[in-house]
């Protein structure tokens, strides 16, 4: 092609940008090129569909050869040629052979050039109820969309229909990256490609924010319905120029299908939104199709959530405190306080699985409240300097008034704010850093104490410890277990602590349970154990046993102050 | 010349049409069209796995084209490897020179291709293609 003459044109006579666009904008869609001498220069892959030309017409052939080839009433493809014709009429209306009507208007282009835009007549609304649409996008809003695809379940019955359900993945990033104005373009055009890449006969809205629906009409074919769901992601997700900047996103899709997941429009949108968020739980880029396992496990959510709502009100949780011990003079430090919920019916749930229900639901600040309190309150009864170490999520400095909460449980209990350890995980601190460490030294200033959680694992990052002033670190348990392999653990344990004596930070080994590891990581340096060698996690009544059974004794070695003192 | 708001792109992708002349033939007609009407030059690099392409023009332009470009389902895996203002037009005086990659180019990885040595190639290909210099 490089040899062809046609490559070698003159540059056209300088447009003004905006006129070019504009241009370009027109060429959107059905649209044909005429050249100065009545060729066709180009003919778009929408107007070929729309003509039903059976295959791409070579370039260069005429407008009669083209229309020879297209399916047109013969009154059309008269009015046609009229309209190739400069001198006469500029606009007109009509049929193809099925007898779907359209508009061809002609646009005059510099170099004697026409265009000719074809334009599908539009549905009337009452086939196509969108009252409101956003004006973001211009598609559907959520209640033109619902009201839709009632209608369309109504009409559907035999085919049956999908929907489709996409977000964008970590929009938020993109907003708080580079500014709503970008995010809203990004949202426009994206809205663009979406509506270019249907059928006229499918329905794009956009329902909220980031997300997206299509009803795809007369198939519920899931093969169908999920080819579809890939091209969309696919092309929604190409790179985006923003302002001159390129802006890339990844796209979940989620697919429900009538009648087979549902017979209405809101447990169709339901299903839709929970195969989306399945997608989305499996890491996101990707497209699921509801499945009836996706209800029982969301029902089993919902009720969990219920009952965790449930749970807090009648403060079915309890705390148990693990003891931290000096080993060098086998010394009760202080213990760590840990949330227990015994479910009444399925016994005992692990945090792991209720916390993030609990931030997710905006039950974790409440309840974060309530476990500050509690500890404080069980730890004005140890003997001094006995202090009480707590937990705290990334969502209680976004969420709740961290600082409220800590003050309000120190005032209420009356323990001296030394006596309190915060203990913060590296994701919290990357989540919102300047919002988390102001916090942070708002309450170190009062006198708390601040431990870094879990060190080592996540997005470990050493720099993370130089900024704050943590007063201690606890090395993950996954060092100590040899979980990692005995010798990695060791070096591991070697360099935080290490790190943390020339910090000045003091570091606590996580989960020792036998005499192997205690000795492992005493050996490498590590003066504070926690773990079930010492002691298991207990109810508060349960402590005064504990407490008594470290009391300094006669057969332990003198504990030198210095090593000792916090 | 040096443009007042000259902007250039650079994009590779892979082909979704795999060798088929007559799709191509209709790809490139449809890319010098387009281009030509926006007052965009550059060159379109193709090869049975892949397409690259240089956009210059104005922003508006570049930006029109570029998301008509990325609309076609006739490509996919699309990478940009260059976006940004420009001081003169590299393609001046061409409009969208079409040139076969299949023989020279690994088109294979567009994805990973890289801005510098593919402007390199494309270049080399374009002088290629013209014998003596020859329009």
């Amino acid at each position: 092609m490089g040899t062809d003459p046609a490559t070698a044109d003159a540059m056209p006579t300088a447009e003004p940008a905006d006129e070019a666009a504009s241009l370009l904008a027109a060429l959107e869609g059905p649209a044909l090129l005429l050249e100065a001498d009545g060729s066709l220069g180009l003919v778009t892959a929408e107007a070929a569909r729309l003509l039903a030309l059976e295959d791409d017409p070579p370039a260069g052939l005429g407008l009669p050869e083209l229309l020879d080839r297209a399916r047109l009433a013969p009154a059309a493809r008269a009015a046609f040629d009229r309209l190739a014709t400069p001198s006469g009429p500029d606009e007109a209306r009509l049929t193809d052979a099925e007898g779907a009507a359209f508009a061809v208007r002609r646009v005059a282009l510099p170099h004697r050039r026409l265009a000719l835009l074809l334009r599908p007549e539009v549905e009337a609304p009452a086939v196509c109820p969108l009252a409101r649409p956003d004006p973001l996008t211009g598609l559907a809003d959520r209640t033109g969309f619902r009201a839709a695809l009632t209608a369309r379940l109504a009409d559907s019955a035999d085919q049956g229909l999908g929907l489709l359900m996409l977000d964008i993945d970590r929009f938020r990033i993109v907003n708080d990256t580079l500014g709503p104005q970008i995010g809203d373009r990004l949202l426009a055009t994206l809205a663009a490609r979406l509506r270019r890449a249907l059928r006229g006969s499918d329905l794009a809205a956009r329902l909220d924010g980031d997300e997206f629906a299509v009803v795809v009409a007369d198939t519920s074919d899931p093969p169908e319905l999920e080819g579809l769901a890939r091209r969309l992601m696919d092309v929604l997700g190409r790179p985006y120029l923003i302002h001159g900047q390129p802006v890339t996103v990844g796209l979940s899709a989620g697919i429900a299908r009538a009648p087979q997941d549902g017979r209405d429009a809101d447990t169709l949108v339901r299903r839709a939104a929970m195969a989306l968020h399945a997608a989305k739980a499996a890491g996101r880029g990707r497209c699921a199709a509801f499945t009836p396992e996706m209800q029982s496990r969301s029902e089993t959510r919902r009720r969990m959530e219920t009952d965790l709502r449930r749970a807090f009100a009648l403060r079915q949780f309890a705390l148990h405190y693990q003891p931290q011990v000096d080993v060098t003079c086998a010394r009760l430090l202080g213990f760590e306080a840990l949330l227990r919920w015994r479910h009444p019916a399925l016994g005992p749930v692990s945090p792991a699985l209720f916390v993030p229900l609990a931030e997710e639901i905006g039950l974790i600040a409440p309840i974060g409240a309530w476990v500050l309190m509690t500890a404080c309150r069980e730890a004005m009864r140890w003997p001094e300097p006995l202090f009480v170490g707590v937990n705290v999520s990334a969502l209680q400095f976004e969420q709740g008034d961290l600082l409220a909460a800590v003050g309000e449980a120190l005032r209420h209990s009356g323990l001296p704010a030394h006596r309190l350890e915060i203990e913060v995980t590296e994701s919290a601190l990357l989540t919102n850093p300047e919002t988390t460490l102001a916090t942070l030294g708002r309450l170190r200033e009062q006198g708390v104490r601040i431990a870094m959680d879990d060190f080592g694992t996540g997005y470990s990052s050493l720099t993370r410890l130089q900024s704050f002033p943590f007063d201690k670190i606890k090395i993950d348990r996954s060092f100590v277990s040899g979980g990692r392999g005995v010798a990695e653990g060791r070096a591991i344990v070697r360099a935080i602590t290490g790190l943390g004596t020339s910090l000045g930070m003091r570091t606590i080994a996580e989960g020792v349970e036998t005499l192997e590891q205690l000795d492992a990581v005493r050996d490498e340096g590590c003066r504070e154990v926690q773990g079930y060698l010492f002691g298991r996690p207990a109810p508060a009544e349960e402590l005064d046993a504990v407490i008594a059974r470290f009391a300094p004794s006669q057969r332990m070695p003198p504990c030198p102050e210095s090593a000792c003192s916090a | 010349m040096p443009g007042i708001g000259l902007f250039r792109l650079i994009y590779a992708s892979r082909s979704r049409i795999g060798g088929e002349a007559a799709a191509l033939a209709s790809i490139l007609a449809e890319a010098r069209a387009n281009t030509a009407v926006a007052g965009i030059t550059g060159v379109l690099l193709h090869s049975p796995d892949g397409f690259a392409q240089v956009l210059e023009g104005s922003l508006a332009a570049v930006g029109a084209t570029f998301e008509r470009i990325q609309n076609d389902p006739r490509h996919g895996e699309v990478a940009v490897l260059e976006a940004g203002p420009a001081d003169a037009r590299l393609f001046a005086g061409r409009t969208m020179a079409a040139v076969d990659g299949t023989a020279a180019s690994d088109l294979a990885r567009p994805v990973a291709a890289d801005p510098a040595a593919l402007l390199a190639l494309l270049h080399r290909l374009l002088a290629a293609s013209s014998p003596a210099g020859g329009r």
